[in-house]
């Protein structure tokens, strides 16, 4: 950086100003008075004794009137002189606060050649703290991480050598962080503790971010400005009390490849135990590069997983052969859980050869149910085998025979419906009810908006006008299932229809419940419907299926975070003859298992945020162990359920119990180890997954920020050395100069009267001499 | 300043057109200051008295002195009178010179009008008391001449010839003087009125000349007020009078090595006077001219004391005894 000024054209002004004094000599010395002089001889004499003094003193005034000159222009002008080498100057005429962010978030462990990004900044880091350190001044230092920036390492300290090695320490064990950078927040943390502490005092500040520079995190996924970051900026660069300079240290490398996972579900909610299940892996390619050769495997044990070295199973993938750059591929794994309780499913994906191995793996905590439990509330209950209402539904989801299902139909009357637990199923479905007992419409209610799945069949017992009542929408009532105890029906029941010639089955082959059908058009053509309510699909509703003639035959509608399907014919086969037909059994498992899937699916914890774990403090202590991800390395640590803000989840229960786990940078398996009342260790499996973005390559470039972002300055620099030497840029030193402007000012008039006094010093030779025989009058001969 | 006084303050004289008007003024101020000035009691004398001397004849003591203030006095006659003065003169170019601008309220008043009155004024005084005056003009040669008379018209002629000469030529002071000395055929009272700025040697030669001849000489040292104290400020061009180059300058910064060269100057001039026991007086316009005048008196006194010893008996009486 070079000197310059604030204001050019002055400086060149200032040249006029210097020959102002030189002009005025030059005139002065042509202006004189005339005048007759008679005792030259000693004028003469005085001259040529003087001349040189003269002309010397005449010279240093004139020196001294021309540097006036000069330093009320350089004044003026504003001169910004770099500090390199001036370092000491800088440091005694103007202190500043330099604050270092430290972006510690995942990508910056990305390997290139030789070092990673994060070590870069360590090295940048070390080298300004050493540079400090070697200044000396009043320069104050505050370094946080982007994943901790509440509490920085450390906070507005003077750096000499003691502290520069205590620093070099501390950060030389800093490792990169699962998080993300939370660019807009860290800046927001700086700009708190900078108005607490400077209160009144005005220190010129200089911020520098090191940071790979991801475009993630400096634009919003669509690629615009974020708005958040936008205002922290403009905060921090507009402020008056501290002029703020804003520095980013470029410590990435323009990466071309990396390959991730970035997504690990199990497919149909829930697994069974001892039933297999398929583990979908998502892979993409983020780079600009084909990757080929990239081999997928699961490991899996039960919670707490990360323990349990002997009793890890893997299951292998397919390769995957090539993936070319932006694509996405999806691999099916199957994996067996032998045991009910939670699981922790890693997915590690091999022959990646990018720089970022650490989104390489991603792990999913699983719940292994015995059994997904389903309640058949039976209207026309039967001895006699198939007979029952819901015989052939319970058949449907349970076929006997040596393969499981993992379906547990349980069947109950619908005066004992009230007494269930509804929480446990992962559907209801109601066959050929008269109508709802009063008091389980708001547990149904409640249930279905909670993510559970309900399918009412109708039937000879059905009251139309009365289900239409009970949980249909009706003039005065909201539409949608807002209300409770209202509104649930997907359609409006209306009139009992029977067909003269019996009607075929036409199901949305697009609907997901039916794709196991795709392939199964000839099964459904032989399906046939006698009997069936008229069905008028509400808003909102999709209609599932049709009746040949057109009529709607099964219709859903989504109401809070479940659905209800309703039916207008029989489960059994009283008005069709559907359940004897295989593609009976296919939807309505295909059902069943999509309805696990919606419980399930919960959003899996990211890392750098809090995961709360909700907990029943009748069952469970209140204490519980808690294992890192790097357990056994790290220790384990206990936690203690608090009850859960208001604020903190509207529909909760108020006061209900929480486990929060506050530490979640690192990404990897959690395990919580509950003690129920009765004594009994029950471990909880948590994955907490780094941010997707993370794995993204895509680098912002300077012209980029400043297009983004162009009523902030801000510098971006790529080598560590000049940014060291990037300590204030430039300062001014119009300080020094108007203390220089006002001293010189002094010496002038000193020099000028110091010049002029000698001359007047000289004194007058006295007037009347005395000479011998009197100059007095002299005495004679008085007497 | 005391009413007498005004008589010879120069910057009152200045005003005063009439060089005969001036010297009577300045003259006559003495004259009256005496009555009340500090020189009363002492001894000097003017046309009327001399003191009385051991040896006198007291019947010519004035008894109304005496019973007026106490003092023996003689009354004189004219036939005491035989003092011869001479006023030399200098009217070189340098004498021009007046650092007193002509302006509205006040007048120039150069070393040439100084000197002038000066001259003037020792006239008058000697010509009151019945002395001889002459005067000499000189700069590098003798310019003009008023031969010693007694006669009171030779303050006319002494008037009308310093009026005559506007001060110009080089000042001379060796040949020249040299010259008037030869000239002279009696010892007298020789006053030199003149600024001297000529080299010391030609001083010394000059002075020289007159004493070896035995004459009483009074060296009035005229400098105008500024040459003396050097006042000057902002840039000037000294134009040297008498050939003398032209200088520009700041004279403050000349200003002390100026009076410097000045005092030693001055200082060798009154070394050269004192070693031939030449009374030496230096004044400049600025200053009133009562005390250059008054020196004439008591050198007068001396004089006549030394020249005859042998007519102090003559004095006293118009008859001899």
């Amino acid at each position: 950086m070079s000197s310059f000024f604030l204001h050019p054209g002055i400086a060149w002004a200032a040249l006029g100003l210097i020959s102002i004094p030189i002009i005025i000599h030059l005139i002065h010395r042509r202006r004189f008075r005339k005048m007759d002089w008679a005792a030259m001889e000693f004028l003469l004499e005085a001259l040529k004794k003087n001349r040189r003094r003269i002309r010397l003193e005449q010279l240093i005034l004139l020196l001294v009137r021309i540097a006036i000159m000069a330093l009320l222009g350089l004044f003026l002008a504003r001169p910004v002189l770099s500090d390199r080498g001036l370092e000491w100057i800088a440091g005694a005429l103007r202190s500043e606060d330099k604050i270092l962010l430290l972006d510690d978030s995942f990508s910056t462990s990305r390997r290139d050649s030789e070092k990673s990004a994060f070590q870069r900044e360590i090295d940048a880091l070390g080298l300004q703290i050493r540079k400090l350190a070697d200044r000396g001044g009043g320069d104050r230092l505050t370094v946080l991480r982007g994943s901790r920036h509440k509490t920085p390492l450390v906070r507005g300290v003077f750096v000499d050598a003691e502290r520069a090695l205590q620093l070099a320490q501390t950060t030389s064990r800093l490792v990169p962080s699962d998080t993300r950078l939370p660019l807009a927040e860290a800046l927001q943390s700086i700009i708190e503790t900078s108005a607490r502490e400077n209160s009144g005092s005005s220190r010129p500040r200089a911020i520098s971010i090191l940071t790979d520079l991801r475009a993630i995190d400096w634009q919003s996924p669509q690629g615009a400005a974020d708005e958040a970051l936008h205002q922290a900026l403009r905060q921090l660069a507009s402020s008056e009390e501290s002029p703020t300079r804003i520095l980013v240290l470029d410590c990435g490398r323009d990466a071309a490849d990396n390959v991730a996972i970035t997504a690990v579900s199990v497919e149909g909610g829930r697994p069974v135990a001892e039933i297999p299940a398929d583990v979908r892996v998502e892979v993409h390619n983020f780079g600009t590069t084909v990757a080929r050769g990239l081999g997928l495997r699961l490991r899996y044990a039960i919670a707490p997983a990360n323990l349990q070295a002997e009793r890890t199973a893997t299951s292998l993938g397919p390769p995957i052969d090539e993936l070319g750059p932006g694509r996405s591929a999806s691999v099916t794994i199957p994996c067996t859980f032998r045991s009910v309780g939670w699981y922790g499913v890693t997915a590690e994906l091999t022959g990646a050869r990018d720089g970022l191995p650490g989104d390489d793996n991603l792990s999913l905590a699983v719940e292994v149910v015995a059994a997904t439990e389903v309640l058949l509330v039976s209207g026309e209950p039967s001895s006699e085998p198939f007979e029952g209402e819901t015989d052939f539904l319970a058949a449907a989801l349970s076929p006997p025979g040596e393969v499981a299902s993992g379906v547990k139909p349980n069947v109950v009357l619908e005066d004992a419906l009230g007494r269930e637990d509804l929480s446990r199923y992962s559907m209801v479905y109601v066959a050929n009810v008269h109508s709802l007992p009063a008091e389980t419409v708001a547990p149904l209610t409640h249930y279905v908006r909670e993510g559970g799945t309900l399918v009412l069949f109708l039937g000879d017992q059905s009251d139309a006008a009365l289900w239409n009542r009970q949980l249909g929408a009706s003039p005065g009532r909201p539409a949608d299932a807002a209300a409770d105890g209202g509104g649930l029906l997907p359609a409006r029941l209306g009139s009992l229809r029977e067909a003269e010639e019996p009607w075929g089955f036409v199901p949305e082959v697009d609907a997901p419940c039916f794709r196991p059908l795709r392939d199964a058009k000839d099964l459904i053509a032989m399906v046939r419907f006698q009997k069936a309510f008229e069905l008028e699909p509400l808003p909102g509703a999709q209609v599932l299926a049709r009746l040949s003639d057109g009529a709607p035959l099964l219709v859903e509608r989504s109401a809070g975070r479940g659905r209800v399907i309703v039916c207008a014919s029989t489960a059994d086969l009283e008005w069709n003859d559907w359940p004897r037909n295989p593609s009976y059994l296919m939807t309505f498992q295909e059902i069943t298992s999509m309805a696990g899937r919606a419980r399930a699916e919960t959003a899996q914890p990211v890392a750098g945020r809090p995961v709360r774990v909700p907990v029943d403090v009748s069952t469970y202590a209140l204490q519980a162990r808690l294992q890192g991800p790097n357990y056994p390395s790290e220790p384990e640590t206990t936690i203690t359920a608090a009850p859960a803000p208001p604020e903190e989840a509207p529909d909760a229960k108020a006061g209900g119990f929480r486990f929060e786990i506050r530490d979640t940078d690192r990404a990897g398996l959690y395990a919580l180890g509950l003690r129920s009342q009765s004594g009994v260790e029950e471990w909880r499996q948590i994955a907490v997954r780094r941010d997707p973005l993370e794995s993204s390559v895509e680098r912002v470039s300077a012209a980029r920020i400043a297009e983004l972002y162009p009523d902030v300055p801000i510098t971006v620099v790529k080598d560590a050395g000049a940014f060291s030497d990037v300590g204030r840029g430039g300062f001014e030193i119009s300080d020094v100069l108007l203390v220089l402007f006002g001293a010189f000012l002094l010496v002038e008039a000193l020099l000028a009267r110091l010049f002029a006094h000698h001359a007047r010093a000289a004194a007058a030779p006295s007037l009347r001499a005395a000479a011998p025989g009197a100059a007095t009058i002299a005495q004679g001969g008085h007497t | 300043m005391a009413s007498y006084e005004r008589f010879y303050d120069p910057k009152v004289l200045a005003r005063v057109g009439r060089l005969e008007l001036r010297a009577q003024m300045v003259v006559e101020g003495i004259i009256t200051g005496m009555h009340r000035s500090p020189y009363r009691g002492q001894s000097v004398e003017f046309v009327d008295h001399r003191a009385y001397t051991p040896g006198d004849d007291p019947r010519h003591i004035d008894w109304k002195v005496l019973g007026r203030s106490d003092r023996l006095v003689l009354k004189r006659f004219e036939e005491e009178t035989n003092l011869r003065g001479h006023i030399l003169l200098d009217s070189s170019e340098s004498m021009r010179y007046s650092s007193r601008e002509a302006k509205r309220d006040q007048d120039t008043f150069t070393k040439f009008d100084y000197s002038g009155t000066l001259a003037a004024s020792i006239a008058y005084l000697l010509q009151r008391q019945h002395d001889g005056v002459g005067l000499v003009l000189f700069d590098s040669e003798v310019r003009g001449r008023v031969p010693v008379s007694t006669h009171p018209g030779v303050l006319v002629r002494l008037g009308e010839l310093m009026n005559s000469v506007a001060p110009s030529g080089k000042t001379g002071l060796g040949a020249v003087l040299a010259g008037i000395a030869e000239s002279l055929p009696r010892r007298g009272l020789i006053c030199l009125i003149s600024d001297l700025f000529a080299p010391i040697a030609e001083i010394s030669a000059g002075l020289e000349a007159f004493a070896v001849r035995r004459h009483d000489v009074l060296v009035f040292h005229v400098l105008d007020e500024a040459e003396v104290s050097f006042p000057f400020e902002g840039n000037i061009l000294f134009h040297g009078l008498e050939g003398y180059p032209e200088i520009v300058a700041d004279p403050r910064f000349l200003r002390e090595a100026y009076l410097e060269a000045l005092n030693r100057y001055l200082a060798e001039v009154e070394k050269v006077c004192s070693s031939f026991g030449i009374h030496y007086l230096r004044t400049h316009t600025g200053e009133p001219l009562d005390a250059a005048v008054i020196t004439v008196l008591s050198a007068r006194q001396r004089t006549r004391r030394r020249v005859s010893p042998g007519s102090a008996r003559r004095l006293g009486g118009g008859a001899g005894a």
